[in-house]
């Protein structure tokens, strides 16, 4: 036993002998005429007495407890009893495993001090209530009782009442827990509005912690104001400690303002205060911090040495469950790790990012629900209280405004609820639904594309039909009527004539019917528009000699119209095999489009047909406005996957598409380097500026309104293009278009 | 002097232009004249030279909706402006497009007829 200690409680027994055994007489040694004084300096006295003999000496509490009662109750001082009682079980909550039956004591505690109208005192154990239910984690009742307390405490001033200020904050500390900041800063607020700052304790602790919460609600400007008040008065009293760690939050807010060269500097004296005290978490989130500002400025090799650096210190301290802290550090190794070429790594980050954000949201939603079923016992709370006081008169009113609360809570849970699901399953979702969004937008356009073709076989095929049965009628009047040299000569024009196999222009079309038109009309014939316009639809282009002897027959109109009956037969069906063509086309192009492989399959892949499979689908998009111009050079099979290529360029001429506004140039090039092969995607649009133009491939990454695009798009096609061991980069210049590079191994060997 | 009625059809797809074409001119054989375009422009200098023409009139004018430049709308509100009394008809594989739900239900005197389309539906609105 520590021989002060020892000696302290000697004098304390002592004491409580003399005053037990004299009567009315006082201890002179005991804390000198503690029980005349104010209710603030009894605090005073009772806090150092019991931190002296608890922390210097490890006597229990309950021993502690039992010595004050019996000094307490002898001099018939209850509110210095009741403060030993109540700091009593504030060390029995923080200190020691306190069993459920501390909450039946502390409840009796209330009603006593009820009772003898000690109010502070019944505020204090209300909040000792809620601070055991907050470190059972049961939030509701906590905050139940921190309310209570609060709304007996607020008329009190900082004389009557010392520890107000540490209240509020602990008070604001709930809120802020529960990420409801406006409350929070209100009640940290309440602290400087009301106490002269001296009186303050732990001042710059307070002033971080405001600074903190405006800088979660976006307050930039009032942030940093607290943060340098904090830093200022921090500096004065030569508390280093506090001085880097102001620094390090100072710098996110700088970085939030793109001040990135403040930031760094800022950044840079935390690291050197945490590194000499050993902050240990503070230099995690700092160094991370410095590699992301790093990599902003280019410097992605010392980046990734400041990312080891906390990765370092997350392995040691084991700080893999922190989630909050991970999901702030692992993005930022991430990209430093893609900035460096190590796109494995980079992606592995990304992952486990991803999976340790999914449980941070899922306590955090967790935390914020229970805010929420406790903000519905707090309406409930205080409409009690209402009711109570003027129960007649409010009576209906407040049924309705609990209604409406009520109301509004539910859906608050329904939202939480919601917003907890979705961001499950959108999370998981993300990068699967990338693909079918982009081909959702396009079904419209698809449909069109499918219902071109079909249109034309429908009608192609009803004209063979009619074309036939025309001929039918005409066979019996052909072999019966007409004159055998007439028919000699028409069988003979329908032999030799050629019909072109070839589709001309509507340009070069009408220039024919015209010729033959003139033609016709030299040859004496009349009204020749209709057969010519038949002769040209059907394929024959000039008028042949025995075409000429036609002419003269009695019968010409009629066989010219078995003419374009006959050879009408050949050309309906070419239409619709073409037609058939197109539309299978377009079937094979969606299918492959949407097809996935199970495996990573990497076959041999023809570049050329794999990029015009993307313009088959989107020939409709593009056509609105934009021309294509393609130079595609004869290159050798690369090894890959079709499909993930595919969307390379699916995303790459989207991109281009919508950067020229549907209007413009797009030049797709395929060309040889070497050993390599490049293909180039090039737009006339308006480029990308060059502020952002080190963060396009960065996940979430997006320039769309929210919910137009999810960001993903150019990180999934990094990532793709790095499965294929290959690179992607671009050259843009703003006003004048963007060219992206994809410069594929002819190599066999892809990891 | 009886005047040519002229029918003029736009569709950047050549496979429709010559199914229009079979159909049109099976239909109404000599009755009209036919002049087919691959696109918006086109379709507009032709029926310029045929305004310029005087025993010639527009009588209908058939267009795709979706064609690279002009779009079959504008084209047909464009022909109206030029051409009085001429039916307009578009011809469209957007079914479900807002767009032209809109077109329909306005009153610029466009009718609408969907791909695939019947022959008989085609000709009643020509004829009607």
């Amino acid at each position: 036993m520590n021989k002060a200690v020892t000696c302290l409680l000697f004098i304390i027994f002592s004491a409580l002998a003399f005053g037990k055994s004299f009567g009315e007489q006082r201890p002179t040694i005991f804390p000198q005429n503690v029980l005349h004084k104010s209710y603030k300096i009894q605090c005073f006295t009772v806090d150092s007495i019991y931190d002296e003999i608890f922390y210097k000496h490890s006597q229990t509490p309950d021993s502690i407890l039992n010595l004050f009662e019996n000094f307490s109750l002898s001099n018939r001082d209850f509110q210095l009893y009741y403060l030993f009682a109540i700091k009593h079980y504030y060390l029995k909550i923080y200190n020691i495993q306190a069993d459920s039956s501390i909450q039946k004591n502390i409840s009796a505690l209330i009603n006593e001090l009820e009772e003898k109208q000690l109010y502070i005192l019944k505020a204090e154990a209300h909040q000792l209530l809620a601070e055991y239910y907050w470190t059972n984690k049961n939030y509701p009742p906590s905050l139940e009782h921190y309310i209570y307390a609060y709304h007996i405490y607020s008329p009190f001033s900082i004389d009557e009442f010392p520890h107000k200020a540490d209240f509020l904050y602990d008070f604001g500390n709930r809120y802020y827990h529960f990420r409801d900041l406006e409350t929070a800063k209100r009640y940290y607020l309440e602290v400087w509005r009301t106490i002269p700052s001296e009186q303050i304790p732990n001042n710059v602790s307070k002033l971080n912690t405001l600074a903190l919460a405006y800088s979660g609600l976006d307050i930039i400007d009032s942030s940093n104001y607290y943060f340098n008040k904090a830093n200022a008065i921090a500096e004065k009293n030569n508390d280093e400690v506090w001085v880097g760690i102001i620094c390090g939050n100072l710098s996110t807010n700088y970085m939030k303002q793109q001040k990135y060269d403040e930031a760094i500097a800022l950044i840079e004296k935390n690291i050197t205060i945490s590194e000499k005290h050993h902050q240990m978490i503070d230099l995690t989130t700092a160094y991370s911090r410095y590699g992301e500002l790093l990599l902003i400025k280019k410097d992605s090799k010392k980046a990734l040495e400041m990312e080891l650096k906390s990765l370092e210190i997350i392995k040691q301290k084991n700080l893999f469950l922190n989630y909050s802290l991970i999901v702030r550090i692992y993005p930022n190794v991430a990209k430093v790790y893609a900035a460096n070429g190590n796109m494995k790594l980079a992606y592995a980050y990304y992952d486990s990012a991803y999976i340790a954000n999914e449980a941070w949201q899922k306590e955090r939603n967790a935390i914020i629900l229970s805010g929420v079923q406790h903000k519905i016992d707090v309406e409930r709370h205080t409409a009690e209280i209402q009711k109570n006081q003027d129960e007649v008169k409010h009576q209906k009113q407040l049924q309705y405004s609990l209604t409406g609360v009520l109301a509004i809570v539910l859906i608050g849970l329904g939202v939480i609820l919601f917003q907890q699901r979705k961001i499950k399953s959108a999370q998981s979702k993300l990068i699967q639904s990338e693909k079918m969004a982009v081909l959702g937008q396009l079904s419209a356009s698809i449909a069109h594309e499918v219902n071109t073709p079909l249109g034309a076989i429908k009608s192609s095929s009803e004209e063979s039909i009619n074309s036939f049965s025309e001929i039918l009628n005409d066979l019996s009047w052909f072999t019966h009527t007409v004159p055998e040299n007439e028919k000699h000569a028409f069988m003979e024009f329908l032999l030799y004539s050629t019909p072109a196999n070839q589709t001309l222009s509507t340009k070069e079309e009408r220039e024919i019917k015209k010729n033959i038109r003139d033609r016709f009309n030299e040859l004496g014939v009349e009204n020749t528009r209709l057969i010519s316009d038949r002769l040209v639809h059907v394929g024959i282009y000039e008028i042949t000699p025995a075409l000429e002897t036609i002419t003269k027959s009695h019968y010409f109109d009629k066989l010219m119209l078995l003419t374009y009956n006959l050879l009408n037969q050949q050309r309906s069906n070419q239409t619709i095999l073409l037609a058939v063509d197109k539309a299978s086309r377009i079937v094979k192009a969606l299918k492959a489009y949407t097809h996935t492989t199970k495996s990573d399959e990497m076959i041999s892949i023809n570049l050329r047909d794999n990029i015009e499979m993307v313009l088959t689908i989107y020939h409709n998009r593009l056509k609105q406005g934009i021309q294509i111009i393609k130079d595609y050079e004869d290159v050798p099979n690369i090894y890959g996957n079709p499909d993930k290529l595919n969307q390379v360029w699916t995303n790459l001429i989207v991109n281009a598409v919508q950067a020229m506004d549907n209007n413009g140039i797009l030049s797709i090039g395929i060309k040889r380097e070497g050993d390599f092969v490049v293909v180039s995607i090039k737009d006339t649009g308006k480029g990308i500026p060059k502020e952002i133009q080190s963060k396009i491939f960065d996940p979430f990454f997006t320039t769309k309104n929210s919910g137009e695009g999810s960001g993903l798009g150019l990180d999934i096609i990094k990532r793709i293009v790095e499965d294929h061991n290959a690179k992607i980069s671009f050259h843009s210049i703003e006003g004048e278009g963007t060219t992206f590079y994809v410069k594929l191994s002819l190599n066999k060997a892809v990891s | 002097m009886k005047k040519i009625l002229n029918i003029v059809c736009v569709d950047d797809e050549k496979i429709v232009l010559d199914s229009l074409n079979s159909q049109l001119t099976r239909n109404f054989g000599n009755n009209y004249n036919y002049e087919f375009a691959e696109s918006a422009e086109e379709a507009l200098d032709i029926i310029d030279d045929l305004c310029h023409e005087e025993d010639e009139m527009i009588y209908v004018v058939i267009s795709d909706w979706l064609m690279p430049g002009m779009k079959g709308d504008e084209l047909l509100i464009e022909v109206r402006k030029k051409v009085d009394n001429v039916k307009t008809i578009l011809l469209t594989g957007h079914i479900d497009s807002k767009v032209i739900q809109e077109i329909e239900k306005s009153d610029k005197g466009i009718k609408c007829i969907y791909k695939p389309w019947n022959e008989k539906d085609l000709i009643a609105l020509i004829e009607d």
